[in-house]
């Protein structure tokens, strides 16, 4: 690219020509904006051959009939014989944009009665850049900055790692009442309950130092305050943020008290059904009770064979009847009572369950085996544990298969109380239970097997309760004609 | 001499089964059933003030339903503890209730004056146990009379 010598300006040194030609960007243009030269480094910029410039239209300075504002003053000034400055921009030969702070002046030549535009240039491309960037980066900013502030719904606070506030919104504003005059620069602590203080202090901490530690920290529930006194629950989570070398601690909060009232009122209803759960099945023992002492004596009656009969299945009913409302008390006690574990005497428990299951039919026969390890001392509620055993054993007898010279129905019974969990396993080698079943058998009223076996399905629901209750686990092997196996664990809390 | 024996219950039907139970013992008694705990308790105050006692009901045994309104069995023990006469300390009351409840039992056999507890019904042998049960304490109260023979039933 050679810049093409111009008799420019005769009265001038040409030496000192040169010297402004080398370090500079200049063009000259002819009264119509006709390129007539333009120096080395104007080309560069163009990224053009000089040759291919002269004559055409200069691209950059546009012509008097372009309509943009700039270019319009542009040749108004310069056509008025004054001096134009501004910056112009464009783009090279091959795409790239530029910006150049020009100054134009018009040069009369009162020999040729011409004008020629003489422009002299600095490349401003990197500043011009760099400067856009950065006004880019602020709109962004303050486009963050009145998003966050202007949102009611959430509540934002920011803190410095002192605990003190530097950022609050609207929805901060309206869920706490303090202005962000009132609170900047205040600690956080003056938001929060003074009932929960200690606690929520407690939790906040927790949170930062997980957060130190790199780790999720779980959304923080709390009570707050408000300005005026009241007290709200709010949800929160906890983000870090470094600036500078400072750490922010941002605090998103929701308002959850809608919520949270409508959990207690739930809470509450739930607690209700079961008391009057409880209270229905308890109550309704009472005539079960009596209607059971009048046929004892009704049977010491003598009367005929048929009311004799007949006697026995009333018998019979009333009997099932008040198993199952035993039961159904059971369920419901599971959930409403409070309970001081003491030491579980497995054995003690066990002993007393067959006990009980030994007025069953052919009892005598089952060949029984039971099995207590007993490293470590269990601590649990007795009365949850006799419902367990007693559940399995009675389902163990319940679905056995009948006794005859060549079979002995077996069940086997294991406890194994190691130091952090016990593990109970009650065998049987009964009718077992099909694919089909097995996964239901835990539900509430489910019954395997309607026709032969008595039963309310309630049994395996409350034990499965009560394994859950205490935080265990209950699994089920079973193969059809072989027998089924009840595995719990449950964890030694103590 | 008999065997006096108390009812209190609120459900007529139980104390007429029970009454059926004990007659059913074949010993001989006196019963006196009270359907709310206020009038037995008001029946046993009223034991102090009488100065004939040989003509008086004094029980030797009490069977209590715990679920009663106005006063339940546990009022009652409390109402009963306040009584402080030699007769009345001499009683054995047994909690009668169809309640299964841990609690209740618990509670019942913490009682100081409660001698035990019976899940309704009230059973031959139930009643039967409790009597033997007792026996060391029959002589005191006179019951070796030769109508009775405990060992029999």
């Amino acid at each position: 690219m050679e810049a093409i010598k111009y008799n420019l300006l005769n009265s001038l040194n040409e030496d000192l020509i040169d010297i402004i030609t080398d370090n500079s960007i200049i063009s000259v243009t002819d009264a119509l904006g006709r390129i007539e030269y333009a120096n080395h480094n104007f080309c560069e910029i163009m990224e053009c051959d000089a040759i291919r410039l002269i004559g055409e239209t200069h691209e950059l300075l546009k012509s008097h009939l372009h309509s943009d504002k700039i270019y319009k003053n542009l040749w108004q000034t310069i056509r008025m014989g004054k001096k134009w400055q501004g910056i112009l921009n464009d783009t090279s030969y091959t795409g790239k944009p530029f910006w150049l702070d020009t100054t134009i002046i018009p040069v009369k030549n009162n020999v040729e009665n011409t004008i020629k535009y003489v422009a002299l240039y600095k490349n401003v491309t990197k500043s011009y850049l760099q400067n856009n960037q950065l006004k880019e980066s602020n709109i962004a900013h303050s486009k963050y900055r009145s998003i966050y502030q202007s949102i009611n719904a959430g509540i934002i606070v920011v803190t410095d790692d002192k605990g003190n506030v530097t950022e609050w919104n609207k929805g901060a504003e309206s869920a706490f009442g303090y202005s962000k005059v009132e609170i900047l620069g205040h600690p956080l602590t003056v938001l929060m309950s003074k009932k929960f203080r200690k606690k929520n202090i407690k939790e906040l901490l927790k949170g930062i130092n997980k957060i130190k530690r790199n780790q999720k920290a779980d959304t923080i529930e709390m009570y707050c305050l408000r300005k005026d006194g009241k007290e709200f629950p709010v949800e929160f989570a906890l983000s870090s943020l470094s600036v500078d070398n400072n750490d922010f601690y941002c605090a998103i909060m929701l308002d959850i008290t809608k919520r949270k009232g409508l959990e207690d009122k739930l809470k509450q209803k739930t607690k209700d059904l079961e008391l009057f759960l409880y209270r229905s099945a308890h109550d309704l023992k009472a005539p079960f009770s009596s209607a059971e002492g009048l046929i004892n004596l009704l049977k010491d009656e003598e009367v005929n064979e048929r009311v004799t009969s007949l006697t026995k299945m009333l018998d019979t009913t009333i009997k099932s009847g008040k198993v199952l409302v035993e039961n159904i008390t059971q369920a419901s006690v599971i959930s409403t009572k409070k309970y001081v574990p003491i030491k579980i005497e497995f054995d003690k428990i066990i002993e007393n369950v067959l006990k009980v299951l030994s007025g069953t039919k052919d009892f005598q026969l089952y060949k029984i085996s039971i099995d207590i390890e007993s490293y470590h001392c269990y601590n649990s509620n007795p009365e949850w544990l006799n419902s367990i055993f007693q559940n399995l054993i009675q389902n163990a007898i319940k679905y056995s298969k009948k006794p005859t010279k060549t079979f002995t129905p077996r069940i086997d019974i294991s406890v194994k109380a190691l130091q952090d969990e016990v593990v109970i396993s009650i065998c049987d080698n009964g009718q077992g239970i099909n694919k089909v079943c097995i996964k239901k058998i835990f539900d509430l009223y489910y019954r395997a097997n309607i026709e032969d076996t008595p039963g309310n399905g309630l049994g395996l629901y409350v034990v499965k309760n009560i394994v859950e209750d205490l935080n265990g686990k209950i699994s089920v092997t079973s193969e059809i004609d072989k027998g089924t196996c009840f595995e719990i664990v449950l964890p030694n809390l103590l | 001499m008999k065997v006096n024996i108390m009812l209190i219950d609120d459900n007529k039907i139980d104390l007429f089964v029970n009454q059926r139970i004990i007659e059913k013992l074949g010993i001989k008694f006196n019963v006196t059933t009270f359907s709310s705990g206020i009038s037995a308790i008001n029946a046993l105050k009223s034991i102090e003030t009488k100065s004939d006692r040989k003509q008086t009901f004094i029980p030797h045994y009490i069977f209590l339903d715990i679920n009663m309104p106005e006063m339940n069995g546990f009022q009652f023990l409390k109402e009963f503890n306040k009584l402080n006469n030699r007769e009345c300390k001499r009683i054995k009351i047994y909690m009668l209730s169809s309640s299964t409840n841990p609690q209740d039992i618990e509670k019942a056999e913490n009682e100081k004056s409660c001698a035990g507890f019976i899940d309704k019904p009230l059973t031959v042998k139930k009643l039967n146990n409790i009597l033997t049960n007792y026996k060391p304490y029959l002589k005191e109260y006179d019951f070796m009379d030769k109508d009775i023979n405990l060992d029999v039933l």
